[in-house]
């Protein structure tokens, strides 16, 4: 039942080496989410200094002359685009976080570990507990400036619609939105799902581990658990 | 008597005592540890009557059969719980908690 020492007694090398793996991947995911909570921030301040910058534009009236006005920025079909092609760099940046946290492959094979010291595999887990917590908050928090830009998309593209927005314009702004707006709270779910998965993990491991520490103990030692 | 010992000190301990007896200094390098923690494990482990002074090999220390069931234990408990190859042997126990069925 269960493995049997090898011949060449490296079984709590293994260990150590499936440890740092998964910590190796926590940490990976932690940077990934990092580089995505910056451009979720980016995306929601631009979209707030722009709330506060007008656009001028000149259109010819029916009269023949001209006229200044500003519509609304995001009506601009660049600025629009470029909005979608920072959601859709931010929505990548999201996924690659994701699958780092899968990528069990992933690691340079030649960078064998050192065994810890004493203790260190309660300080690794420590130092990984920490960095989920941190990473569940930064993930957390980063959804809203993109939950807050995605709503001023939202009402100023219906306030331009009564105001008479062009269907080429509102096809556009549906386009591009409907989709972010599910996004969110998907990327919400997600995030938290991965995140738990990996605490749930690390929590189980840290009791299984004091649960054979008792038994060893008791045992071997001859003390009671 | 050790309060909470660290388990896998001891199991490297042990492991690296499995195929043959060694010299202190041996057991300290294959182990991997400074002096001071294994000085500690070691006079625990002896102690423990895990390990003793080898009977045929003056001057080294080996695996007791008590010592020899204890590696037995911490090897199948501690691959267990933590697998050899990370999460993909956790994968395959259904007991695991496996973060990508979270997803």
């Amino acid at each position: 039942m269960g493995p049997t020492v090898s011949a060449e007694g490296n079984t709590f090398a293994a260990i150590d080496g499936g440890m740092k793996r998964l910590e190796d991947h926590i940490h990976r995911t932690a940077r990934r989410s990092w580089r995505f909570s910056i451009l979720s921030w980016i995306f929601g301040v631009a979209v707030a200094i722009l709330l506060i910058i007008p656009v001028q534009t000149t259109t010819m009236t029916s009269s023949g002359g001209t006229q200044s006005s500003g519509p609304a920025w995001y009506a601009h079909p660049i600025v629009f685009l470029g909005f979608i092609a920072l959601l859709a760099v931010i929505v990548l940046e999201f996924f690659l976080a994701r699958r780092e946290a899968l990528d069990l492959r992933a690691g340079d094979p030649e960078n064998s570990p050192q065994p810890p010291g004493e203790g260190g595999w309660v300080l690794a887990v420590q130092q990984s507990q920490k960095v989920l917590t941190r990473m569940k908050n930064v993930v957390e928090f980063s959804l809203l400036p993109l939950a807050f830009g995605l709503i001023v998309l939202g009402v100023a593209g219906v306030s331009d619609l009564v105001g008479g927005m062009s269907l080429a314009q509102f096809w556009w702004l549906l386009i591009g939105l409907v989709p972010t707006v599910v996004l969110v709270p998907s990327l919400f779910v997600l995030a938290h799902r991965w995140v738990g998965g990996f605490q749930q993990l690390l929590d189980r491991q840290v009791h299984e581990l004091s649960l054979l520490e008792a038994e060893f103990i008791w045992r071997f030692a001859g003390k009671p658990a | 008597m050790m309060a909470r010992p660290d388990l896998f000190v001891i199991g490297r301990m042990l492991e690296a005592l499995g195929p043959a007896p060694l010299r202190r200094t041996q057991l300290q390098q294959k182990a991997g540890l400074n002096y001071t923690v294994f000085q500690r494990y070691l006079e625990f482990l002896i102690h423990l009557g895990l390990i003793a002074n080898s009977a045929e090999e003056e001057g080294r220390l080996a695996l007791t059969p008590k010592g020899a069931e204890a590696l037995r234990f911490l090897s199948e408990g501690l691959t267990r719980i933590f697998g050899t190859e990370g999460p993909p042997q956790r994968l395959r126990d259904p007991r695991a908690v496996d973060p990508r069925a979270a997803l």
